[in-house]
């Protein structure tokens, strides 16, 4: 293993958690977040060499996880045909009742409704970004990323208030 | 659930098992512009292959240097393209640019490729239809004409299909997300074209779905396959149908004008 090759992954160790959560708010079936997870952790790898190291390696590793999650192409397989049971261990187990793994299910249903580029602000809001530093990111204006971002966070709360109440 | 609610569960949820991180490439594709490498790969190989072979059945009518020019033609044409696209794909790399300059990139590069990719396909098909006006220049001129325009045609429909199907459909996704960004349209257009492929022939897209759902894995496969086998069988059925009724109009008609047999591209 080469020094680049240690070095990157004791640095991905530390946020592979967080690479999973993206993986799970842009996919809605295990085994498409099982892909999407590793096409991130692909394409960061290949990306590595160009991180000059200006901006945090966080900040840096947020935005090629989010270009790859927003291309991506679901899997062409039959559902039917997956064999959900070993992907369904990374997920939660939704058996469990318990309050909070129930609200992180509501979450996660609720943010599966929202289209592509709502995810990406959500994403964003949720690890605390600003409205400067989220228009920072994707490359828009700081008006249109705050309009939005209200916009999404209106569209989730309705969404999860519908889910509350069925 | 309010908003701080939702921060609250979502600093609060532990993931304490992710996958295996592995940095060999999955088995199955699923970025656009991977899977545009990899068809762009097994057509190269396809074209440097197949039209020797299929050249080799129609000896009757070329001669050996003929056949060889045409084959090195061929060669250097697809040799000259691939190694372009070749460059391009290893070039291209995106991913470390700020979101929606990484989508506009994208879709410039997708749409530059499909016009390279489009003047390659002309310049191939024109071979094609050259060969195949080779074959029947001893026959009458009504049937050559009429011949060579429907195969034109079936190939124009063919081409379109199948650039929609490698290119456009993901231009398309990524114009969507690039509009999603402004809120408006930026008056981008990837079908300039005065047939529109995506409304008429939407019918294939639903087909294509029912082959992903039916077959799973091999619904493209299948889809690829079924969608060659009725072009095929409709350039033979619309061939044949010609030929039948040129010869028998020209029979009773005696419209038909034969060709100086004198001149045949005996080379």
């Amino acid at each position: 293993m080469s020094s680049l090759e240690k070095e990157f992954l004791e640095r991905l160790e530390q946020h592979k958690g967080i690479l999973f959560k993206i993986s799970k708010m842009y996919m809605d079936c295990p085994e498409d977040q099982h892909d999407l997870f590793q096409e991130i952790t692909y394409q960061l790898w290949k990306a590595y060499p160009n991180y000059e190291g200006k901006s945090q390696f966080s900040t840096w590793m947020y935005r090629v996880a989010i270009n790859t999650a927003i291309v991506f192409l679901k899997s062409e397989k039959k559902r039917g045909f997956i064999s959900t049971q070993e992907e369904l261990n990374f997920n939660i187990k939704n058996d469990d009742n318990s309050e909070e793994e129930y609200k992180i299910k509501i979450m996660y249903d609720a943010i599966h409704q929202l289209n592509t580029i709502d995810k990406t602000l959500i994403f964003y809001y949720l690890e605390g970004y600003s409205g400067k530093e989220i228009a920072e990111q994707l490359g828009i204006s700081e008006g249109n990323t705050r309009v939005k971002l209200n916009r999404a966070k209106q569209k989730l709360t309705e969404i999860i208030n519908q889910l509350l109440n069925q | 659930m309010n908003l701080e609610d939702l921060k609250n569960t979502w600093e609060q949820e532990k993931i304490e098992k992710t996958p295996e991180i592995s940095f060999e490439k999955q088995k199955e594709l699923h970025l656009p512009l991977e899977k545009i490498r990899k068809n762009m790969k097994s057509e190269f190989w396809f074209s440097l292959i197949s039209f020797p072979i299929i050249i080799i059945g129609i000896p009757t009518v070329l001669t050996k240097l003929t056949y060889i020019l045409i084959v090195f033609l061929v060669f250097g044409i697809s040799v000259h393209y691939y190694l372009k696209f070749y460059t391009f794909y290893k070039k291209i790399n995106t991913q470390n640019f700020k979101t929606y300059h990484n989508l506009l990139d994208l879709r410039y590069e997708l749409v530059l490729n499909s016009e390279l990719y489009k003047s390659y396909y002309l310049n191939i098909i024109t071979i094609v239809i050259c060969i195949i006006s080779f074959l029947f220049i001893k026959g009458n001129i009504i049937f050559l004409i009429a011949s060579v325009s429907i195969l034109t045609f079936l190939l124009y429909i063919f081409g379109k299909v199948w650039l929609h199907d490698m290119y456009g459909k993901h231009i398309e996704s990524i114009a969507k997300l690039v509009a999603e960004f402004n809120d408006e349209e930026d008056d981008f257009q990837y079908d300039r074209s005065f047939i529109k492929i995506k409304n008429k022939l939407s019918f294939l897209n639903k087909y294509q779905n029912y082959c992903q759902n039916k077959f799973g894995k091999h619904g493209n496969l299948v889809y690829k396959i079924s969608i060659g086998f009725i072009f095929m069988t409709l350039l033979v059925l619309i061939s044949f149908s010609l030929g039948y009724l040129t010869g028998y109009l020209g029979a009773k008609y005696n419209l038909t004008q034969e060709i100086d047999e004198n001149f045949s591209l005996t080379l």
